[in-house]
């Protein structure tokens, strides 16, 4: 029998309706029968330009209907796509591009040419551009728009398994570089199928979606979504960053079904107003990412309808959504937030300091098992080996279980709390940030002698990355040009908006950073004008 | 065409780190790929009040609005006239 892979799912959606709507963005409209032509005759082009099953297969665009064609074509052809955030830098384009060893890739013209010209390394043979840009410089083999029609509408997928690599989702990484988080037709579609299960999707739903391709909550709207035959329907790039009209779309086109970070929900509550629009639709609201700050829960919680249910879900990157909780009332202050119990597919457990399962009021660090769990990380078999454990509770055997580094108390009903991490990763708007990271960046710079950055609570973003520099006199270096650095390699979330050169750190008495008394430091400075952009200045106007 | 010149200047050094975008022309949209993002969307609203003393109320911070350069100062030329 034919496995059960990711490419199948539009058309196990068009056997029971074509005509029924897969991708719907204003006046672009892609039923599922057209989504299963479409994806197959980019099968066809790929497969022509050279990729093979087992490629990687870079996606580089925006959100739109050629977009969800091209991420079920690379899927049909039996690669796995690599989603690249169109909003990074080209220099960091180039390196996922050389680190994921990606063959082809597929992309808007403009942002391809700007990887040609940002050494993508010699893997990168072949370019599918998705509009009608301007040709490339020689070099590589190029699809365009008006060669898919040549290919089959209807051509057989490559024949894969469960187990091959479906998706590399690239997240931050403390050593410096990203790294990228392998996961299988398994792992997504064990997520995609228990959520579709669980919160009840239907064919009739409108699943709006939120998360760029490559933030992982983009998974449940596409996948979840054509499991359950839905319409998914995403929020314009361009319309993202103005909470006033992205709500009024949640109004207007009735979204039924929404999964979004606790940052876009307070945006769209307070400064789109999303109280007092048109509902009437919205039965399902889902966040994740970040914990939602219990004030603005409770206000969230009462702009929804009354039949609407609210949930958290909770999980890495690496392990897919891996416990759940239905949300119908908000911590009070300072309480600490539930992420829930596991997911069926799963097994999340807590372990003390000494190595024993944590018992009700307990604290310990949560592991998790499981079909969601990921492969490893593409190419770096140390970090692999530091994230994917030998199975704590199942010694001797083969299985392995995910270190999350979140820190959590069961509950007296074997539910977990959230506390907080163990390391120095922090989220921005949902998004994952190793500080190391960004610290990596700025200590790059020669004139940088050291580096640190902090994250200081923000109210409606969740934090604000805050990074203080000793520099090397005369070494040309200022607030300035460090904070380009970082705009030039890192994606616009992890760019600290505040650089502030120090003489020197606080110190703990064996000499190392003192982080804690930092961040007391810096959150101490004088909040600039204009929301954190305009420090930096030299003058510290 | 001045306060073209100091929105473009904000925006370029404020908001896009001073990346080569020494091009960015009036017409040119800020709302493509790696430029104008979310919290760059508020600190640029936040500055236009401060800087043009206009209120810049949530409903009117849409794409339309903020697509250009030439469309922000329009709009606080409109803003400034309605004021005076």
């Amino acid at each position: 029998m034919q496995p059960f892979l990711l490419g199948q799912l539009p058309g196990r959606a068009a056997a029971r309706d074509p005509d029924h709507p897969a991708v719907v963005l204003d006046d672009e409209r892609r039923t599922y029968g057209a989504l299963v032509a479409e994806s197959s005759r980019m099968a066809g082009l790929l497969t022509a330009l050279g990729v093979v099953p087992h490629d990687r297969v870079a996606l580089l665009a925006r959100k739109g209907t050629r977009t969800v064609d091209a991420l079920y074509g690379i899927l049909r052809a039996g690669a796995a796509y690599v989603p690249l955030d169109p909003a990074s830098p080209a220099a960091r384009h180039a390196l996922l591009v050389r680190d994921s060893g990606a063959r082809c890739v597929v992309g808007e013209g403009a942002l391809v040419r700007a990887l040609l010209a940002a050494d993508p390394g010699p893997g990168l043979e072949a370019a599918i551009l998705l509009d009608d840009a301007p040709p490339l410089p020689p070099g590589l083999r190029v699809g365009t728009p008006a060669d898919l029609a040549a290919f089959d509408t209807a051509q057989p997928d490559h024949a894969g398994t469960e187990l091959d690599l479906a998706a590399l989702l690239y997240t931050s990484g403390s050593t410096g570089a990203p790294k990228g988080v392998m996961l299988s037709h398994r792992n997504v579609l064990s997520f995609a199928t228990w959520a579709a299960g669980e919160f009840g999707l239907r064919a009739d739903d409108r699943v709006a979606n939120h998360a760029p391709f490559h933030f992982d909550l983009s998974t449940f709207d596409y996948f979840a979504g054509a499991y359950a035959g839905a319409a998914v329907h995403p929020i314009p790039s361009r319309e993202a960053p103005f909470p006033a009209t992205v709500a009024e779309r949640t109004a207007r086109d009735r979204h039924s079904v929404v999964y979004a970070t606790p940052s876009t929900w307070i945006q769209l509550l307070t400064r789109g107003r999303l109280a007092e629009r048109d509902l009437g639709a919205l039965r399902v609201a889902l966040y994740a990412g970040e914990v939602f700050p219990p004030a603005s829960l409770a206000r969230f919680l009462a702009a929804l309808p009354r039949e609407a249910s609210c949930w958290n879900l909770y999980g890495p990157t690496e392990t897919n959504v891996c416990t759940f909780t239905r949300v119908t009332r908000a911590p009070h202050e300072g309480e600490p937030a539930s992420i829930g119990r596991a997911c069926p597919n799963c097994e999340a457990f807590a372990l003390d300091e000494s190595g024993r399962v944590a018992a009700p009021g307990g604290e310990g660090e949560l592991f998790v098992a499981g079909a969601t769990v990921m492969q490893g990380y593409w190419n770096d078999a140390a970090r692999t080996a530091k994230s994917l454990v030998p199975h704590p509770l199942a010694p001797g055997g083969s299985r392995v279980a995910y270190r999350t580094g979140d820190v959590v108390r069961v509950a007296p009903d074997g539910s977990f709390l959230f506390l907080g991490r163990r390391d120095h990763q922090v989220k921005v708007r949902g998004y994952r940030v190793e500080l190391g990271e960004v610290e990596g960046v700025l200590a790059a710079d020669a004139a940088v002698i050291e580096a640190a950055v902090v994250a200081l609570p923000h109210t409606e973003h969740g934090a604000e990355l805050v990074a203080a520099v000793i520099l090397a006199s005369g070494g040309g270096a200022d607030e300035r040009s460090l904070r380009r650095a970082c705009a030039a390699r890192l994606p616009a979330y992890m760019v600290p908006g505040r650089v502030l050169v120090r003489d020197g750190f606080p110190r703990t008495s064996s000499g190392k950073l003192d982080r804690v008394r930092l961040t007391e430091e810096l959150a101490a400075q004088p909040a600039p004008e204009h929301g954190g952009a305009a420090a930096g200045r030299p003058d510290g106007a | 065409m001045e306060l073209e010149r100091r929105i473009r200047e904000y925006v370029t050094r404020e908001l896009l780190y001073d990346r080569d975008v020494s091009a960015l022309k009036d017409d040119d949209s800020l709302l493509g790929p790696g430029l104008l993002d979310s919290v760059a969307v508020l600190r640029l609203v936040a500055w236009i009040e401060e800087e043009f003393g206009i209120p810049f109320p949530d409903e009117d911070v849409v794409p339309d609005n903020v697509e250009t350069v030439r469309r922000l100062a329009d709009l606080v030329r409109r803003r400034q006239g309605a004021a005076g």
